[in-house]
C-alpha cells in the first residue's frame, strides 16, 4: 500500500469552481522510499497540491490519506503532520527560534519529548544535515542554503515518514540549490527518506524516481524523469523546460546524426557524441 | 547593512556573571532594584556601587559599555535633578533669585534622586549585557509561569518576544532594501519639512507592512506545519537547572540586602 | 557616454567591528549601448559595485563616471544620476505601494517633478514596453499575478527613461516561462539602443544575451571579456563557484575525451552547427 494515497481530490480556493478550482480531480500515491518530483509552471496547481498532502489545506472533494489517516480527520492531524514534514519556499519565513539548534527542537517541543530526547534529536539532525557547527548561530547570519538545512534538520528530528518541500530552492543562488539538493539527495540515498519535491526547475527532477506534470489543476505528465522530460512534445504544449542535452540531441538527430533517443544529460550526450566519432 | 546591529545591546562571553541562570538574574534584577529603593543615604550607595563594580569587572565588560548604556536618558537624569533641585523643599538656603530658591537639602535630595535613575539604569544594563535576549525572554517565560493561573498569556506572550526577535533583523535589512528601491525612483526621505517627510516615509512602509504579513502569514503556516498549537502539552528543550553560582549569587545579593537593613536599623 | 569605474574600493563599515571589505581596486568600462553582464558568487561584491552606479552608494575610495557625471563629486546631483540610470532590485516587486498600477509607475516621473501630461504618457510608454495592457493602469498592483507585478516593478524604473539600464536578478524565483517573457523584453529594450548591465547567476542567459561578461570574486574584478573568452576558461570559473553554459560545459566535457570542437563555443546553436560541420562535413573542426 501507498504511504500517501490520493483518490479523485478537488481543491478550490474561494470563489472558484470545480471546473476553474486549483486542483481538478487528482489521484496518485507515493510509495515508502520513493523520490516524487511534481512539476509545473506557475498557477499549474502544484503548490496547492503538496498543500493537500499534509492536511494544511483539506481537499473540497475526494481524500488524500497517510497512513490509513485522513487528512479531514481533525482528531488525527498532528498524527498526520508528525509523519508528513514539509519546508517551505522561503528560507527566512520559515525558521521560528533566534538560536539555530532551538529552531531545529521547535517541531520537537511542540509534540512533547522529554527535554534530554530533543537535545540527543537535535544535535542527530544538525549532524545529518551538516550543520552541527552551526547550532549556536543565529539564522539570519547564515546563507539561503543553509537556513533551508536548518529547516530540513527541524523536520528530520520529528522523524517524519515523508519530507515535503515545496520549491526549496527557488529563492537561492546556484551554489545553495546544489547544496540543499545534495543533502536531500544523501539523506534520500543513505536514510531512504521518501521525498515529495515541488519545483520548476528542471534538471533538479532529474534525480526523481517518479515525475508527475501539473497542468491547470491536473496531471497531464507522469512517468519515469527519462518519460517524461523525453517527451519533448509534451513539454512544449505544456510551456515547460526541456533538458538542454534532449533538445540538442533531437536537433542533431533530425539532421541525420546517429543519437539515442535516451540521451538526457552531458554525460550522455558526451558518451554519445565520442562513439559517434570513433565509428568515423 | 542595517541588519548586523544586535537587538538590545547583548555582549556575548562566558564569565560567572554570565553564566548566571536568566531565572536567577531576573530574580536578583529585583532584588537589586528594591535595594536602589531601599538605601536613604549615599553610603547605602557605595555599597551599591561596590556591588555593580564587583559584577561588572567579573563579567568582563568594559565600563566603557555600561556607562554607555546611559547615554539615552540623560536628559531624563538631568531633568530629574533640576526638577527636585528648584523644587523640593528645605532650610538652609544656599541661592535664591525670584522664584527660584536652592536649598542644601534640595541640593543633597536632588543628587540623591538623579543616583538612584542612574543606579537603576546601571543595574538594569548589567542585565541585558549579559544575558542573551532569547534567554531572557525563556527565563521570563519560566519566571511568571504562575500567573498562567490567573489566565494569563504567558507562553503567547514569550513566543511574540521569541518571533520578533528572530525577526526584527530581518524586517531591518529589508528597510534597508527597500529603501534603496525607492531610492532608485528618486525617492527622498532626508529632505523636507516634517509633514513631507512623513508622507516620504509612505513609499518605505506600505511595502514593509505588506512584507511583514506575507512573512507572519507564512510563519504560521510553517508553524502549523511543525505541529505547533499552542503552550499546552508544549516541552522545551533546555532545561534550566540552577547552578552552584546561581546560589553563591543569591546569598551574595541576600547578604548585602540584610547588611543595607542592619546598618539603616543601628543608625 | 559610457560607464567608467577607475580602483574603485569599498568598505562595508568602516571601523567597526564589522568592517568588510566588499570591492577592492575595481576598474571597467561599460560602452553606450553595450549588454553587459555581471556574474560571481554570493558575496563577490557585484551587487555593491552596480549600486555605485546610480549613486546608492558613493565611491569612497576611487572614481565612478557615470554618462560624464562624476559620482564622486558630493556636488553631483543624485537625482540626475537617478534619471540616467535606472536600477531594478532584485524581487522589485516588493517595493510596489501605490493603489493602483498607474500611480506606482508614475512615482519615479512624479520625483523628477514632470507635468502631469508627461507623467501620463511615461506611464503608458512604460506599460506598452513591459507589454502589460492599458486596463491594468487603474488596477492595485497587488491583485496582479506575480510575473506581472514583476513587470509594473520594472515598468516603475522604465518610466524614468533612464539611458543605463540595471538589472539585478531579475528573473530569480520565476517559473520558466516568466523568465522567457522578462529575458526577451530585456533583449528588446537593448535592441531599441538603452545600455544594459544584468547582474545574474544564470550562465545559460548571460550566453545568450551578453555583449561583454565581467566577473567579480571576492571584490575583485577577476576576468573581463566576450562571453566566448569568459566561457572558454572552465576551470577559472569553477575555482570561483561559478558554473557554465549547458553547451560551454559539454564542449568542455568533449575536450576531455579528446574530442575537440573549436574554442569559444558557449551558446546551444553555436555547438549544434560545430558538430554538424564536424559530423556532415568530414571532421572540418
Amino acid at each position: 500500500m501507498a504511504l500517501i494515497d490520493l483518490s479523485e481530490v478537488f481543491f478550490q480556493y474561494e470563489g472558484q469552481t470545480e471546473e476553474d478550482g486549483a486542483v481538478r480531480g487528482v489521484s496518485f500515491g507515493v510509495n515508502k522510499g520513493e523520490w516524487l518530483s511534481i512539476i509545473g509552471h506557475n498557477g499549474s496547481g502544484k503548490s496547492t497540491l503538496i498543500k493537500l498532502l499534509n492536511g494544511l489545506y483539506l481537499p473540497t472533494s475526494g481524500e488524500v490519506k497517510v497512513e490509513g489517516i485522513s487528512s479531514a480527520a481533525e482528531d488525527r492531524i498532528w498524527e498526520l503532520r508528525k509523519k508528513v514534514g514539509m519546508i517551505f519556499q522561503n528560507p527566512d519565513n520559515q525558521l521560528v527560534a533566534t538560536v539555530v539548534e532551538e529552531d531545529v527542537a521547535f517541531g520537537l517541543e511542540n509534540l512533547g519529548v522529554p527535554p534530554l530526547e530533543i537535545q540527543g534529536r537535535v544535535k542527530n539532525a544538525l549532524e545529518k544535515v551538516r550543520m552541527g557547527e552551526f547550532a549556536k548561530h543565529a539564522p539570519h547570519h547564515l546563507s539561503g542554503g543553509q537556513k533551508q538545512r536548518v529547516a530540513i534538520a527541524g523536520i528530520l528530528a520529528m522523524e517524519p515518514e515523508v519530507l515535503l518541500m515545496d520549491e526549496p530552492t527557488a529563492m537561492l543562488d546556484p551554489s545553495g540549490r546544489k547544496e540543499v539538493l545534495d543533502t536531500v539527495l544523501r539523506l534520500h540515498e543513505e536514510q531512504g527518506i521518501t521525498v515529495v519535491h515541488v519545483t520548476h526547475f528542471m534538471e533538479e527532477a532529474l534525480a526523481a524516481d517518479r515525475v508527475l506534470c501539473m497542468d491547470e489543476g491536473k496531471i497531464a505528465l507522469s512517468g519515469s524523469p527519462r518519460e517524461v522530460f523525453l517527451n519533448i512534445g509534451g513539454l512544449h504544449a505544456l510551456g515547460l523546460e526541456v533538458p538542454p542535452m534532449a533538445e540538442l540531441s533531437l536537433r542533431l538527430r533530425k539532421k541525420g546524426l546517429r543519437i539515442p533517443e535516451t540521451v538526457m544529460s552531458i554525460e550522455e550526450m558526451t558518451e554519445a557524441l565520442c562513439q559517434l566519432k570513433s565509428a568515423i | 547593512m542595517l541588519g548586523d546591529i544586535t537587538l538590545g545591546q547583548f555582549f556575548p562571553g562566558d564569565s560567572p556573571v554570565h553564566r548566571v541562570d536568566p531565572r536567577m538574574k531576573l530574580l536578583l534584577t529585583a532584588l537589586y532594584i528594591c535595594l536602589t529603593f531601599l538605601v536613604k543615604d549615599f553610603i547605602g550607595y557605595g555599597l551599591l556601587l561596590a556591588l555593580l563594580l564587583f559584577c561588572t569587572l567579573l563579567s568582563g565588560l568594559k565600563l566603557k559599555f555600561m556607562l554607555r548604556s546611559l547615554k539615552p536618558i540623560l536628559m531624563i537624569i538631568l531633568f530629574t535633578f533640576f526638577l527636585n533641585m528648584f523644587f523640593a523643599k528645605g532650610d538652609r538656603v544656599l541661592f535664591a533669585w525670584r522664584f527660584i530658591v536652592i536649598t542644601e537639602e534640595s541640593l543633597y535630595f536632588a543628587a540623591f534622586m538623579a543616583l538612584r535613575l542612574v543606579f537603576l539604569i546601571l543595574g538594569t544594563s548589567l542585565l541585558t549585557l549579559t544575558t542573551s535576549p532569547i534567554a531572557l525572554t525563556d527565563g521570563l517565560e519560566r519566571v511568571l509561569k504562575p500567573l498562567k493561573l490567573v489566565r494569563f498569556p504567558v507562553h503567547e506572550l514569550s513566543m511574540m518576544m521569541t518571533i520578533a526577535l528572530r525577526f526584527i533583523p530581518t524586517l531591518l535589512e529589508e528597510t534597508d532594501k527597500i529603501m534603496k528601491a525607492q531610492a532608485a525612483r528618486g525617492a527622498d526621505f532626508d529632505t523636507g519639512n516634517l509633514l513631507q517627510r512623513a508622507k516620504a516615509m509612505v513609499p518605505l512602509l506600505v511595502p514593509l507592512f505588506i512584507s511583514a504579513f506575507r512573512r507572519a502569514d507564512e510563519l504560521a503556516i510553517a508553524m502549523e506545519a511543525r505541529c505547533y498549537r499552542g503552550g499546552e502539552g508544549r516541552t522545551r528543550m533546555k532545561i534550566l537547572r540552577l547552578q552552584a553560582v546561581d546560589y553563591l549569587a543569591l546569598l551574595l545579593f541576600l547578604a548585602l540586602l540584610a547588611a543595607e537593613l542592619l546598618r539603616q536599623r543601628l543608625l | 557616454m559610457p560607464i567608467e569605474v577607475s580602483h574603485l574600493s569599498h568598505v562595508y563599515m568602516p571601523g567597526s567591528p564589522f568592517s568588510a571589505s566588499a570591492l577592492e581596486d575595481v576598474s571597467l568600462r561599460i560602452e553606450d549601448g553595450e549588454f553587459a553582464a555581471v556574474i560571481g558568487h554570493t558575496g563577490s561584491g557585484k551587487s555593491t559595485l552596480v549600486q555605485h552606479f546610480n549613486g546608492l552608494i558613493r565611491p569612497s575610495q576611487g572614481k565612478v563616471l557615470v554618462n560624464g557625471l562624476e559620482l564622486s563629486d558630493p556636488k553631483t546631483s543624485l537625482k540626475e544620476v537617478r534619471r540616467q540610470v535606472g536600477l531594478v532590485f532584485q524581487y522589485p516587486e516588493y517595493q510596489l505601494f501605490e493603489e493602483s498600477v498607474e500611480l506606482d509607475i508614475g512615482f519615479g516621473p512624479k520625483n523628477l517633478g514632470l507635468p502631469k501630461d508627461e507623467i501620463a504618457a511615461r506611464v503608458r510608454q512604460a506599460l506598452a514596453d513591459v507589454h502589460l495592457p492599458e486596463e491594468l493602469l487603474q488596477r492595485s498592483p497587488f491583485d496582479l499575478s506575480g510575473g506581472q507585478k514583476r513587470r509594473v516593478a520594472i515598468g516603475g524604473v522604465l518610466a524614468m527613461e533612464p539611458s543605463i539600464l540595471i538589472l539585478d536578478e531579475p528573473t530569480a524565483g520565476l517559473d520558466p516561462r516568466g523568465r522567457e517573457e522578462i529575458l526577451s523584453l530585456i533583449q528588446g529594450w537593448h535592441r531599441k539602443g538603452r545600455t544594459i548591465v544584468m547582474v545574474s547567476h544564470s550562465m545559460d542567459d548571460v550566453s545568450r544575451l551578453a555583449e561583454r561578461v565581467y566577473v567579480m570574486s571576492q571584490g575583485r574584478l577577476a576576468m573581463e571579456g566576450s562571453p566566448a573568452e569568459v566561457f572558454s576558461r572552465p576551470d577559472e570559473l569553477l575555482s570561483m563557484g561559478l558554473d557554465l553554459p549547458a553547451a560551454a560545459k559539454l564542449r568542455a566535457e568533449l575536450a576531455k575525451k579528446g574530442f575537440a570542437l573549436p574554442k569559444g563555443i558557449h551558446r546551444m546553436e553555436e555547438i549544434e552547427t560545430a558538430l554538424l560541420a564536424f559530423f556532415l562535413k568530414g571532421g572540418a573542426a
